[in-house]
């Protein structure tokens, strides 16, 4: 696959997910035994595998953010990479225990953060990701932790 | 400039500038309009333009962690862009200016924290760059704040 290929592949799948709610496109787009990176204290890896990933984020993500959008902004490729920063953002409307705000009660709070994904593609399916985002950004806009002159609620 | 020529600068600006503390590096590297944006609300735009206001970031960072480290574990470049994934770590051991709501207090503590930053480049010199890096993990790593979720 050249790197273009590869780059419309991860398109595909940020556009339905986000933009169609189609679930069902990381069946073509992840393989098998694909596994998530996620900066925490260093690399903390997915315990789930191939499209359970995406599945078990959803489940949480569309209840809590029912208007969530994610904005692709930039594509970077290189060999069997696809580097992705994009803009999420969204009101958090619930709070599922195991969702993405954990034990944050549904805020109505909007949140802007950017996120940024490597992808390793082999043979037209995502294999493996590394994903650094702000966390710390994300609490703080919710209200969770302490935000300079802001009050916590 | 070609994708490897630009991947050689941004080694260079890692390795002797970030880590290296080289700031006569940093200023050779860096266009006078150098923009950096970092990841908060949005892109959080620093301010003015220019190596200074980057220096000024940093010396934040050298500060706090007399021992950071940053080796590059991927670099993926394409065009006039090129994206470098770090694993940043270090000792706390002088107060850390940019915690979630003022100064962590030197804890003594190590940290480790993976870095990503894409740095725009033209004429061999870095113009732009946007970095995203989870200070939410550091801030929990350095006993700031507790685990919200």
């Amino acid at each position: 696959m050249s790197t273009e290929e590869n780059k419309a592949i991860v398109r595909r799948l940020y556009e339905e997910l986000y933009e169609k709610r189609n679930i069902a496109v990381v069946d073509e787009v992840f393989a098998p035994d694909y596994v998530r990176h996620m900066a925490f204290v260093g690399w903390q890896t997915s315990k789930l595998r191939g499209t359970e990933v995406y599945r078990n984020d959803m489940k949480h993500v569309w209840p809590t953010f029912p208007d969530l959008t994610v904005t692709v902004e930039q594509m970077i490729a290189e060999d069997d990479k696809v580097v992705t920063i994009a803009m999420l953002s969204g009101t958090q409307m619930g709070d599922e225990p195991g969702g993405p705000c954990g034990a944050i009660k549904a805020t109505g709070r909007r949140v802007t953060v950017p996120i940024a994904i490597v992808s390793r593609l082999s043979e037209g399916e995502i294999v493996e990701d590394w994903e650094s985002d702000n966390f710390g950004s994300f609490w703080q806009q919710l209200g969770a932790i302490p935000t300079p002159g802001q009050p916590v609620s | 400039m070609s994708a490897e020529e630009n991947k050689a600068i941004v080694r260079r600006f890692q390795e002797e500038y970030l880590v290296g503390r080289n700031t006569t590096v940093g200023d050779e590297l860096l266009a006078p309009g150098f923009h950096l944006k970092a990841a908060g609300v949005g892109w959080r735009s620093l301010q003015p333009p220019g190596s200074a206001t980057m220096t000024r970031a940093m010396k934040a960072w050298w500060d706090a962690f007399p021992d950071l480290a940053a080796p590059i574990e991927q670099m993926i470049a394409e065009g006039d862009k090129v994206l470098v994934v770090s694993m940043m770590s270090g000792t706390h051991q002088a107060d850390f200016l940019a915690g979630p709501a003022g100064p962590i207090k030197a804890t003594g503590r190590r940290f480790t924290l993976p870095d990503m930053t894409v740095y725009r480049i033209a004429e061999g010199r870095i113009v732009e760059a946007w970095g995203s890096f989870n200070a939410g993990s550091l801030w929990q790593q350095l006993g700031a704040i507790p685990s919200p979720t």
